[in-house]
């Protein structure tokens, strides 16, 4: 073995020691876990076979009202913040005046804390008080209980998650578009491309992994959703905006039902993974192509 | 001269150090952050400096969620092994969890050698213990089955508080009637509408079935449990339209404005009208949920040692002091609850408070299940959420509303969880 290569591995074992620890072995905890009777406060390692995941997808109202809820959330967030984030990022990139003091603008929401934000949104939601239901007073609309209703409380929460998020994929999509070489978008131009057609043919192909980076990360977010939910509704009112994040976070840690915790967590990791693993051949191939 | 002043630091540091391991600290976790109730805990942490000042008070306010929050870090501390010297607990069900794991240390020789057990009622003494041991000391009692109302209102529509619960319900539409939001609600966190159902039904079925349908001997198939759901779903019919954006506090706020004329609500909304600027008895009134007088339905908040606490002795000093009637006078007077002992001079407390302080000595003692005390925690989690789902759904047949109940009560094994748990009701 050369110094070179002693060298980086003496750098690179504190990082894989730590996230083998805190990432890896945690995950098989986890899965462990969920395995067991461990649904009492204090440690029960019997072995439950398949009997917390049985009961999660075959008994459990709440947990299938949280998977619909996920995926009714997820399709709207991802593709809400990417083609906003996109959008907000073309008109970045197209030369505007103060443009870094549009960018700081855009991207401020992703650097405030989410409980902070949830507060806000409260605010904004709020029937009697709320800045929207003055603005549906002076429009003389009527006033809707935003987060206290099963119809709209869903619908807000995702207004509000993805004004949050949306800075995250600008960021995203300015730096993929800050790639594109300007000779190649000269030559489209030269062969006929305006507009639409430019963008289309042209630059969204050129942002691909941009884009595959950034629904990687929202379907993730989706999956895990947890801090601004349960500021804004606790997951109320009845179950209309509980997500699987929810539902782990209280069976754990209020009703002492641990091991389902642990299936709840595994559930979406899973699902989590599903999105993943397909990402890292993906951008395998694309960094190929692009090389 | 530079190394010289680093090593000067270093040795203060030291130093500093030595001296913080040898005052012992009190650690201490509440949820006591809002208005009234972080002046009433303050007000105690004061009484206890003045008597162990060389004690270091290290105070760990959790905010939210009625205490789940907190009771997530609690968990979280306790497993790492590193427990704090006392932390709040609702006494009963949520107590008897950490009791039946053996994560609290048995504080019955201080309860006998204090004399603990002849001021304190019966049913507070159980709920304090668990299989024959003591485990916490009830800092204060609150009463769960209060209804408040705006008096003005009431004057104006020559009304006066039903003592039965279908006067109740009767009195509902007349309010609405004349231009007032009959009921306040602010359920934004849903124990609020939980408390609905639950003070009704003790309305309905009294303390012994009350206490029968919380311990899973009988089920939401009960008359007078469906009884309570029909009066339920009337109740929510005469909320205020904006409940679930409000809290409970914003909900008694509606009294005050003069929009709601009544809301059910524990007594800790007499010291949210108190810090309003109401006068008792002149602005507001506050009794019993009509059919439940004579009834006290329990919210006990208290303190245990957990196992491993560090400065154990400053926790007991915390557990004699918060149960002497200076201590009990002084937290509950601020807070608007009453002295969990029932010794205590009614003088400095207002005239609800006193009712209730007399009502605690004579009345049939219960317990709330949405504050922890009755029932098993997972249960009463789920129940919660049930009833917000009958809330939500009033195309709902009673029927589908009692199988739903009942499949909550089962999926969390109520019945066999409170019978092999041996705790008294």
């Amino acid at each position: 073995m050369s110094k070179k290569t002693l060298v980086s591995i003496v750098f690179i074992l504190p990082s894989v020691i730590i996230v083998g620890i805190f990432v890896y072995a945690f995950i098989v905890w986890t899965l462990a876990v969920s395995f067991t009777n461990w649904n009492t406060l204090l440690p029960n390692w019997s072995f439950a076979g398949l009997k917390n995941y049985i009961y999660l997808f075959a008994q459990d109202m709440r947990f299938h009202i949280d998977l619909v809820n996920n995926f009714i959330f997820l399709p709207f967030f991802v593709l809400g913040t990417m083609v906003l984030g996109f959008f907000l990022a073309t008109l970045l990139n197209s030369g505007v005046k103060f443009e870094s003091f549009f960018r700081t603008v855009f991207l401020l929401p992703m650097a405030i804390s989410l409980v902070v934000s949830g507060v806000i949104w409260i605010w904004i939601y709020d029937p009697t008080n709320g800045a929207l239901a003055s603005l549906f007073q002076i429009l003389h609309l009527p006033s809707i209980n935003w987060l206290g209703s099963m119809t709209y409380a869903l619908p807000a929460i995702i207004i509000a998650t993805i004004w949050q998020y949306t800075g995250f994929t600008t960021s995203i999509y300015l730096a993929g578009l800050r790639g594109i070489p300007q000779e190649i978008i000269e030559a489209a131009k030269l062969d006929g491309a305006h507009g639409l057609r430019l963008y289309w043919n042209v630059i969204i192909p050129m942002v691909q992994s941009s884009t595959v980076t950034a629904f990687v990360l929202m379907v993730q977010l989706s999956l895990q959703m947890f801090d601004i939910i349960w500021v804004m509704t606790q997951g109320g009112p009845a179950y209309a905006t509980d997500m699987p994040a929810i539902y782990m976070f209280i069976a754990g840690f209020k009703q002492n039902f641990v091991a389902r915790g642990a299936a709840i967590a595994i559930v979406i990791f899973a699902l989590t993974l599903v999105v993943v693993i397909p990402y890292l051949f993906t951008v395998g191939k694309i960094t190929e192509e692009e090389a | 001269m530079k190394s010289f002043k680093v090593l000067l630091l270093v040795s203060l540091l030291i130093g500093a150090m030595g001296i913080m391991s040898i005052a012992s600290s009190f650690s201490i976790y509440d949820w006591w952050t809002a208005g009234g109730e972080a002046q009433a805990i303050a007000a105690v942490l004061n009484m206890y400096h003045n008597a162990y000042p060389d004690v270091t008070i290290v105070q760990n306010p959790v905010a939210g969620g009625a205490g789940v929050n907190m009771q997530a870090v609690i968990k979280s501390l306790i497993f790492a092994g590193v427990p704090p010297t006392t932390f709040q607990v609702h006494a009963g069900w949520e107590m008897y969890q950490y009791a039946s794991a053996n994560l609290l240390q048995p504080i019955t020789n201080l309860w006998k050698s204090e004399g603990w057990t002849s001021v304190f009622p019966q049913r507070i003494q159980q709920l304090c213990s668990y299989n024959g041991q003591f485990y916490a000391v009830p800092m204060d009692v609150h009463r769960a089955n209060m209804v408040w109302y705006n008096k003005a209102i009431f004057d104006k529509l020559g009304l006066t508080m039903p003592t039965t619960i279908e006067g109740f319900i009767n009195m509902l539409p007349v309010i609405k009637a004349a231009g007032y939001t009959p009921l306040a609600l602010g359920d934004s966190a849903n124990w609020t509408t939980a408390m609905l159902f639950e003070e009704t039904l003790l309305a309905v079925a009294g303390p012994v079935k009350y206490n029968e349908y919380f311990e899973g001997k009988i089920t939401a198939s009960d008359p007078a449990v469906q009884q309570t759901i029909k009066y339920f779903r009337t109740e929510l019919q005469y909320v205020n339209p904006n409940h679930a954006s409000l809290t409970w506090d914003q909900a008694c706020g509606l009294l005050v404005s003069g929009q709601a004329a009544m809301t059910i609500m524990g007594d800790w909304a007499n010291g949210y009208f108190m810090a309003a600027g109401w006068k008792p008895d002149v602005n507001y009134g506050g009794v019993a949920v009509p059919g439940t007088e004579g009834i006290y339905n329990l919210v006990v908040d208290s303190f245990p040692i957990p196992v491993g606490a560090p400065d154990v002795q400053t926790g007991y000093d915390w557990l004699k002091l918060i149960a002497t009637p200076q201590a009990q006078a002084a937290f509950n007077q601020i807070k608007g609850s009453i002295p969990a002992r029932i010794d205590v001079s009614t003088v400095g407390f207002n005239p609800i408070q006193v009712a209730n302080m007399e009502a605690l000595k004579k009345d049939v003692l219960t317990a709330s299940a949405v504050h922890g005390s009755e029932a098993p925690v997972a249960f009463v989690t789920d129940w919660e959420n049930a009833l917000t789902v009958i809330q939500y759904h009033p195309e709902m047949s009673l029927q589908a509303c009692v199988n739903l109940l009942n499949t909550t009560a089962q999926q969390d094994n109520l019945a066999e969880t409170v019978a092999s748990a041996n705790v008294s009701y």
